[in-house]
């Protein structure tokens, strides 16, 4: 397992674009929602947080995109079946190194922009975390929807995942809330977590059989 | 004698065969029953104390709501056979039950819009049971969309049959919507433990309207689904003799 | 239980102000229903058409 985690590292860290790219684009769009609207920092701070999740929502599609195209493209997919190696492990470990580079450095972004749109310094951890528990749902759930879309474009990915997405989503925004009125952040933050460990354990099973449906 | 009678009937011949001998008794069953349901409910029902009339809208979105998610339901099971036994017949009829589920979410979510400008002042809201409801005709989209963008047949079955599993997981999230999170949208009017808590000069039309809307989706399914099978199976020689 | 519960016609139809809503909901869902099925049927029927010209 430490093999595939390694191997994946190393190649989602040699492809700069791959990682670099999501992460700009997200602070990109976070800097340029204040300029396109002529609104004072009051009214701003208070619809803030739904800019931070929907772009980490946005950027969490564009990050798992080419998850497992390239792979599929080259053979490499093809070559794992037919040593019918691990997909699971294979699967779970191409989604916990993209939380790790991608996920993790987005939601920390994400915090910061936070703190820079009215949230106290002592809140910005919380925020880091239910944002970090989101990433890890989000990057499982469209993984999947590369997974089931992975020659034929990415509309199709994100048709078939985003309504998945979308509870999640919905489960975030509780968290935001918890942390903005200050009640109830342990109790949603650990509902967050039993969910993206239960999505993480289940989806690279999905992920493994709908691999195999596209490689027979 | 169970697995010959599932082995018979779960082959598509079997099943166009089978259905059309029934298919004239539903659709006629269902249309009266909805005509006697919504007559019933539109004329001879009493007046709403809070809402007026424009509550009987109710005989119509609540029907519409409960089969948005029952065919959604009814495809998850399709899909389960169609990935753990490999019934091609399973896959077909998920093909064919989603454009149904396309119409009757667009129906609910429609009615309940409608619905919503008297009651709520207002054509939309954002809360839990509109919203998830939204989400899942999207899903049946979704659905529609993957299956049609794969030329391989058997693969585009298999893959719809996968999302439509990972997907059933937002039916129990729709039906207890209302109970989990304090919304705008009412709780449900009847309950399968606690019963109704509507009264019987509304809840009888109510049942008489579930039930025609029920039959009326189910023949709307067998006619999509025999067009569907035959058109797979059309180099078939039963199809050849049976049309 | 079956009391008309309206004084007249005229009151079935306009429903206190509520009757645009109501039958607009009615008429829509009646037409999307009666509509697909004619589509599904003359599909079924174009299609054995072709069907049997082509084994002819």
């Amino acid at each position: 397992m430490i093999n595939f985690f390694s191997l994946e590292a190393f190649k989602l860290r040699h492809k700069l674009r791959a990682w670099l790219g999501p992460l700009l684009i997200m602070i990109l769009v976070l800097i340029a929602f204040p300029l396109s609207i002529d609104i004072s920092q009051y009214d701003l701070n208070k619809f803030y947080f739904s800019v931070i999740v929907v772009s980490l929502l946005m950027i969490s599609f564009l990050a798992t995109e080419s998850i497992f195209s390239e792979d599929y493209e080259d053979g490499s997919l093809e070559q794992i079946h037919l040593e019918e190696k691990d997909f699971y492990k294979i699967t779970l470990a191409k989604i916990l190194v993209h939380v790790f580079f991608i996920g993790i450095p987005m939601a920390l972004i994400g915090s910061i922009f936070s703190f820079a749109n009215g949230v106290s310094f002592a809140e910005v951890p919380k925020i880091f975390v239910i944002l970090s528990i989101s990433t890890l749902i989000l990057f499982n759930v469209f993984a999947f929807g590369s997974a089931l879309s992975i020659n034929k474009g990415s509309m199709l990915g994100v048709v078939a995942s985003l309504p998945l997405a979308l509870p999640a989503i919905v489960l975030l925004g509780r968290g935001v809330r918890t942390v903005q009125y200050g009640q109830g952040f342990f109790e949603v933050s650990v509902l967050m977590a039993g969910v993206a460990l239960i999505v993480t354990a289940l989806m690279p099973i999905i992920i493994s059989a709908t691999l195999k449906t596209h490689l027979e | 004698m169970l697995t010959s009678f599932i082995h018979r009937f779960s082959s598509p011949k079997s099943f166009v065969e089978v259905t059309a001998l029934f298919f004239p008794y539903v659709m006629f069953l269902g249309f009266l029953c909805l005509a006697l349901g919504w007559i019933w409910g539109l004329a001879f029902a009493p007046e709403d104390a809070i809402q007026g009339n424009s509550y009987r809208i109710i005989f119509l979105h609540v029907p519409a709501s409960i089969m948005a998610q029952l065919i959604y339901f009814f495809m998850s099971i399709c899909a389960l056979m169609h990935l753990v036994w490999r019934v091609k017949l399973a896959a077909y009829l998920i093909k064919s039950a989603a454009p149904v589920g396309v119409l009757i979410t667009f129906i609910a979510l429609f009615s309940g819009s409608i619905w919503g400008i008297p009651t709520w002042g207002t054509w939309w809201q954002w809360d839990a049971r509109i919203t998830s409801t939204l989400i899942l005709f999207i899903m049946y989209l979704g659905i529609i969309t993957l299956h049609s963008s794969f030329s391989n047949a058997e693969k585009a079955d298999r893959l719809m049959s996968i999302l439509v599993v990972v997907g059933v997981v937002n039916i129990p999230i729709i039906k207890k919507s209302v109970d989990w999170w304090s919304t705008l949208h009412q709780p449900a009017s009847i309950s399968i433990s606690d019963g109704a808590s509507i009264d019987p000069s509304m809840l009888y039309p109510l049942t008489i309207s579930i039930l025609g809307m029920a039959l009326t989706m189910i023949a709307l399914g067998i006619l999509v689904s025999k067009f569907y099978i035959l058109t797979r199976e059309k180099n078939k020689k039963w199809v050849q003799s049976y049309v | 239980m079956f009391n008309f519960s309206f004084t007249n016609f005229y009151d079935f139809l306009t429903m206190d102000g509520h009757g645009v809503y109501v039958w607009t909901v009615y008429l829509v869902t009646f037409a999307l229903i009666a509509v697909s099925f004619l589509i599904v049927r003359r599909k079924l029927n174009v299609f054995k058409r072709k069907l049997k010209n082509a084994s002819e």
